[in-house]
C-alpha cells in the first residue's frame, strides 16, 4: 500500500485502479496489520455495506496516563454541526476515560503559524488538526502513530493513496498524521443551461468539458472560476487543470523544477481558451466570490466545495432545483488529478500524554464517532477511510454523492515532488494560480508565465 | 490584520508593472542601482554603510501593532518617506501582538513570506540561522547614536558567534502607577523605591481600604513583567547561564515567593485570573491604588479621566534585595529573513528607520510607550512632555533578558509561552500551593523545557 511519489503516468493508472483494494488485498493487509481477534466490529449499516469488515481485528491498546488532560488545536467548523457533533464525540472520550480535553478552534488559516510556532518551541497543545503539509513541516517533531494508521486501515477498509502520501513521513515511512479528510471540491452547474446549450450534461473530458463551457458562453451563460488567491478555489481548479494535462511542478527527487513543460504549455493554452468563457473579474476573485455569482445566477458553472448546494437548499430554490454536481473532468493524462484542502490529526513529541494523545485520536476515528460526524455533517469532509464511502448520508441528496469520491481522486500537493516546506510555500505564494492568472489574464504569453513559475518554484526548491 | 500600502495597487500589478516596465514608478529619488549614500550630514564623521539598493525595490513587512494611533502614524510616516527617497515600496501588515510570533515562527519554516519582521523577545533566537547579519548597520547605528543600551547586545546578537541578527527598536516599558493622594493618606510622601518599603506602603494602603492590583492570571505583558521583577529582585532566576542547569528550586525564589504572598494579602479580589486589560481598567475606575503597566494608564487617564490623571504618579519598579534594578518588560526587535529577495533594501529600510530624523519622531511621537534602544534618544523631547511618561525612559537600562540567566532561544521562550513564572507565583498567591512546591513544580516545568 506504499505509494512513493514516483509520478509515472502508468503508476497514476495503476493506482487509481487500486482505490478499491480486492478483498484478498484487504485481508493481506489486516494480516499485516494486526495479530489475531479482538474488538468486534459491530453492526452498523456502515459494516453491512462492507463485508469484508466483518474480519476482527485488533486495536492497539494504551495505557492512559492518570487523568490525561489534552490540549488540542483544530480549526473552526465551516459548518455548524461539525463542531457540535465533534464535542460530543470528545465528550464520549471523557466520559469514557476520565480524561480531559481543551479543544481551541481557531481560524483554519491560523492553524499552521500556531501549530509551526508550538513545533519550534516544543510546547503547547497535544494534538493539531492541520491541513496539506503540516506534518512534513517539522516530522521529527510528531509521534510516530503506525500502529493507530495501521489499525484503522485495517479496520475501514484501507487509506486511500493520497493518505498515505501525506500520512507517512517521507524518509522514514512512519505514520506521522492521520489524514481526517478532505474538503473536496466538485464541478457545480446550471443543468437547464448546460441543456440550452446543447449538452444533456456537462462532459466528463476535459476536451468535451471546454466545448460545453464555449457553448454556455455563446449563449450567455459564462462560466465563473477563481483566478486572484483564493485558497481553496483557486488552488484547487488550477492543479487539477495542470496536472490533468501531465503538467506538474517538480520531479520526485524534491529538486528537479519540472514545470517548464510542452504539457504545463499545453495546460495554459487550453486555459486562455477556457478562460475566454467566464465572467468578467475573476482574477480578482477570492473564496467567496464564485458562490455568490452563482447564486446570484450570473454564471453558469464553477468548482466549489459543497458550500452552494448547502446555501441554495436553504435561502435560492430556484438554483437549487436546476443544480448539478460531478466530479473535474479527466484530461490527456487520463486519470483523476485533484487537489482538494486535506486535513490531519498529528501529535507533538512535547506532549506529557502520549498514550491518552493516541488514544483520542483512534477514538475519534472509530466508526461510531467518525461515521457520526460523517453523517450529521452530510460528508462536507470527504472521509480518508474507504468503508465511508457506502454510508448512506451520501445519498441524502444526489448532488452530495459526487463528493464522496473527492478524496480518492486527488493528488498531494507539490505532486510529484515531496510534501515539506517547499511544496507548502509554493502554495502559499500562489505559484501555480500565479501561472494561470498571468497566463489568462496578466497578458503574458504561456511560456512567460511558466518561466516565471519556474524562477519561483526554483527559489524554494533549491533553497 | 490591517494592510498599509498606499500605493493601493494589487501586487500582481504591482509586479507586472515592475515586470513590464520599469518606467512607471522610477520617478522618484531612486537611480537604479546606485548605492545611497544614505544618512543626512551628521555631526560625527561615522559613515553610514554603503548598500546598494535593488531596482524597483518591495518589501513586505510584519509589525505588531493596535496599541497607540501615534505609533502606527509615525512608523507608517517613516515608511512612506523611504519610499519616496527610494522609489521602493513597502507593504506593512500590521497584526496584534500576540499575531507576530507564529506567523514568523512559520515564514521561517518555510522560507518565503515577510521581508522585515517585527517581533518580541525571543524570536530571532527561536531561528537565528534564517536571519540575516546586520552586525555592520548594528555597529554604525551604535557608534553614531551613543550606543546600545547592554540589554540590547543580548537581545540583538546570536549568541554563539556573536553577530547581530536583529536590531531592537525598544521595549514596551513597565512601571508602577500609583495614586498619590492615597498614598499619602497611607502615611507616605510617595511610593517608597525599595520593595520592603514598597511592600509596607502597600499594606497601609489596603488598610486604608485602598487594594493594589497586580495581574495573576495569563496576562503577557503585565503578569510577566511584575513576576520577573519580583523574583529577580529577590535574587532568584529560572535557570544558569548554562542554559541546562535548572537555578529555580532556591531559597531566593522562597523568599520571593513568600513576600509575594503579602503582596497578594493587599491586592484586590479576582486578580488570579486578570489579563492584560484588567488592572488598566480598575486603575481607571478608582478601584485600585497602585499597579504594574505600560504607559497606556497614563495616556487613557490624561484623555478621559482628569480625576485619575491629576493624582496618578509614576515610578520605576522598586530594588529589591538584589540591590540593583531587575525587570522583564517586552523587548522588541527588527530582523530580516534571509529569504528576503530585496536583502539590501531591506537593511537599507531598517538603517533609514533607525536614523534620527526619523527614530527620533517615532519615540518622542509614541507618548512613552516605547523605550529607546540607542542612548542618544533618552534625551528624545518627547519624554519631557510629561512627568507620567518621564520615568519609562529607564526602563531599557532596567531591564534583563527573558529567561536570565539562561541564553534566549526556544526554552526560554516556551517557559514564558507557559507561563512558567507567573503560574508559580500565582499558585503560592492563590493558595493552591507551598512555596516549596511551586518552585518544585516550576523546576519541573523548566526541566522538561531546558533539554
Amino acid at each position: 500500500m506504499c505509494s512513493r511519489p514516483e509520478g509515472k503516468r502508468a503508476q497514476l493508472v495503476a493506482r487509481e485502479k487500486k482505490h478499491w483494494l480486492s478483498r484478498r488485498d484487504f485481508l493481506k493487509t489486516s494480516a499485516a496489520g494486526l495479530a489475531g481477534a479482538g474488538l468486534s466490529c459491530g453492526t452498523s449499516a456502515l459494516f453491512r455495506c462492507n463485508p469484508a469488515l466483518a474480519a476482527e481485528i485488533q486495536a492497539p491498546r494504551f495505557e492512559l496516563e492518570p487523568q490525561p488532560v489534552l490540549k488540542v488545536l483544530r480549526w473552526m467548523g465551516f459548518v455548524k454541526s461539525d463542531e457540535e457533533i465533534w464535542r460530543i464525540n470528545t465528550k464520549k472520550w471523557e466520559i469514557a476515560t476520565g480524561g480531559r480535553v481543551i479543544t481551541d478552534f481557531i481560524q483554519w488559516g491560523d492553524v499552521r503559524s500556531t501549530a509551526a510556532m508550538e513545533s519550534l518551541l516544543g510546547a503547547g497543545h497535544d494534538i493539531v488538526f492541520g491541513w496539506f503539509d503540516d506534518p512534513h513541516l517539522y516530522p521529527d517533531r510528531l509521534l510516530d502513530v503506525s500502529e493507530v494508521a495501521e489499525y484503522l486501515g485495517g479496520k475501514y477498509g484501507g487509506w486511500y493513496p493520497v493518505c498515505e502520501v501525506y500520512g507517512r513521513n517521507a524518509q522514514n515511512r512512519q505514520w506521522i498524521a492521520l489524514p481526517l479528510g478532505s474538503a473536496g471540491i466538485c464541478l457545480n452547474y446550471r443543468k437547464s443551461q448546460v441543456q440550452e446549450a446543447g449538452f444533456a450534461r456537462v462532459p466528463d473530458d476535459v476536451a468535451g468539458f471546454l466545448r460545453c463551457c464555449k457553448a454556455l458562453k455563446a449563449k450567455g451563460h459564462p462560466t465563473g472560476f477563481a483566478l486572484g488567491h483564493a485558497v481553496g478555489d483557486a488552488n484547487a481548479w488550477t492543479h487539477w487543470w495542470l496536472w490533468s494535462f501531465g503538467g506538474k511542478a517538480v520531479e520526485a527527487d524534491g529538486r528537479t523544477i519540472a514545470i517548464n513543460s510542452r504539457e504545463t504549455g499545453e495546460a495554459l493554452e487550453a486555459a486562455r481558451e477556457f478562460h475566454d468563457t467566464m465572467i468578467p473579474g475573476v482574477e480578482n476573485w477570492l473564496d467567496p466570490h464564485n458562490n455568490q455569482a452563482f447564486l446570484a445566477g450570473q454564471i453558469s458553472l464553477t468548482a466549489n466545495g459543497n458550500s452552494i448546494f448547502f446555501a441554495s437548499m436553504q435561502n435560492f430554490p430556484e438554483i437549487n432545483q436546476d443544480l448539478l454536481t460531478m466530479n473535474f473532468p479527466i484530461g490527456p493524462l487520463g486519470v483523476p488529478s485533484e487537489l482538494s484542502l486535506f486535513s490531519l490529526g498529528f501529535i507533538f513529541k512535547h506532549t506529557l500524554v502520549p498514550n491518552a494523545a493516541k488514544h483520542y485520536l483512534q477514538f475519534l476515528f472509530e466508526e461510531p464517532r467518525y461515521g457520526a460526524w460523517e453523517r450529521g455533517t452530510w460528508g462536507f469532509v470527504t472521509p480518508t477511510l474507504k468503508a465511508y464511502y457506502d454510508m448512506a448520508a451520501w445519498h441524502k441528496d444526489p448532488r452530495i454523492t459526487p463528493y464522496r469520491e473527492c478524496t480518492g481522486r486527488m493528488l498531494w500537493n507539490g505532486y510529484a515532488g515531496p510534501l515539506g516546506a517547499a511544496s507548502a510555500a509554493a502554495m502559499s505564494e500562489f505559484i501555480i494560480v500565479d501561472m494561470f492568472a498571468d497566463a489568462c489574464t496578466g497578458g503574458k504569453t504561456g511560456k512567460a508565465a511558466m518561466l516565471a513559475a519556474e524562477k519561483r518554484l526554483a527559489r524554494l526548491y533549491r533553497g | 490584520m490591517r494592510r498599509h500600502d498606499p500605493n493601493g495597487i494589487s501586487r500582481r500589478h504591482f509586479l507586472k508593472n515592475v515586470a513590464g516596465t520599469l518606467s512607471g514608478l522610477a520617478a522618484a529619488a531612486l537611480v537604479p542601482g546606485l548605492p545611497f549614500a544614505g544618512a543626512p550630514a551628521a555631526a560625527s564623521d561615522i559613515v553610514a554603510p554603503l548598500i546598494t539598493v535593488e531596482q524597483q525595490p518591495l518589501l513586505r513587512v510584519l509589525r505588531w501593532g493596535g496599541f497607540l494611533t501615534s505609533d502606527e502614524e509615525i512608523w507608517l510616516a517613516n515608511t512612506r518617506r523611504w519610499e519616496k527617497l527610494t522609489g521602493g515600496r513597502v507593504i506593512t501588515d500590521i497584526v496584534p501582538f500576540q499575531d507576530v510570533r507564529p506567523n514568523a515562527a512559520m515564514e521561517a519554516t518555510l522560507g518565503t513570506g515577510h521581508d522585515i519582521v517585527v517581533g518580541w523577545f525571543d524570536d530571532p533566537h527561536l531561528y537565528p540561522d534564517k536571519l540575516l547579519d546586520l552586525t555592520d548597520l548594528a555597529e554604525y547605528l551604535g557608534s553614531r547614536y551613543g550606543g546600545w543600551y547592554p540589554i540590547c547586545e543580548t537581545y540583538g546578537r546570536d549568541a554563539q558567534n556573536k553577530q547581530w541578527i536583529a536590531l531592537p527598536v525598544g521595549c514596551s516599558g513597565q512601571c508602577i502607577n500609583y495614586r498619590l493622594s492615597w498614598v499619602r493618606e497611607a502615611g507616605f510622601a510617595s511610593m517608597p523605591t525599595d520593595i520592603n518599603g514598597f511592600l509596607r506602603c502597600c499594606k497601609a494602603l489596603k488598610a486604608k481600604g485602598h487594594p493594589t492590583g497586580f495581574a495573576l492570571g495569563h496576562a503577557v505583558a503585565d503578569a510577566n513583567a511584575w513576576c520577573h521583577w519580583w523574583l529577580w529582585s529577590f535574587g532568584g532566576k529560572a535557570v544558569e547561564a548554562d542554559g541546562r542547569t535548572i537555578a529555580i528550586n532556591t531559597p531566593e525564589t522562597l523568599l520571593a515567593l513568600e513576600n509575594a504572598r503579602e503582596l497578594f494579602a493587599t491586592m484586590i479580589a479576582g486578580v488570579d485570573t486578570w489579563l492584560d486589560p484588567h488592572n488598566n481598567r480598575e486603575f481607571l475606575a478608582g478601584n485600585i491604588s497602585v499597579t504594574n503597566n505600560g504607559s497606556s494608564i497614563a495616556y487613557a487617564a490624561q484623555g478621559k479621566y482628569p480625576d485619575i490623571d491629576a493624582d496618578l504618579a509614576v515610578i520605576n519598579f522598586p530594588i529589591g534585595p538584589l540591590g540593583s534594578p531587575a525587570e522583564l518588560s517586552a523587548l522588541s526587535q527588527a530582523f530580516i529573513f534571509k529569504h528576503s529577495l530585496m536583502p539590501n533594501a531591506a537593511r537599507h529600510y531598517l538603517r533609514f528607520l533607525f536614523e534620527e530624523e526619523q527614530y527620533g519622531s517615532w519615540i518622542s511621537g509614541s507618548w512613552g510607550y516605547i523605550s529607546q534602544s540607542l542612548k542618544k534618544f533618552y534625551d528624545a523631547p518627547g519624554w519631557g512632555q510629561n512627568p507620567k511618561i518621564t520615568p519609562y525612559r529607564e526602563c531599557i537600562k532596567r531591564m534583563r533578558s527573558n529567561g536570565f540567566a539562561g541564553p534566549l532561544g526556544t526554552a526560554s521562550a516556551a517557559a514564558m509561552s507557559e507561563f512558567v513564572i507567573v503560574d508559580m507565583i500565582n499558585d503560592v498567591c492563590t493558595g493552591n500551593k507551598s512555596p516549596r512546591a511551586a518552585a518544585l513544580r516550576a523546576e519541573k516545568r523548566l526541566s522538561r523545557l531546558y533539554v
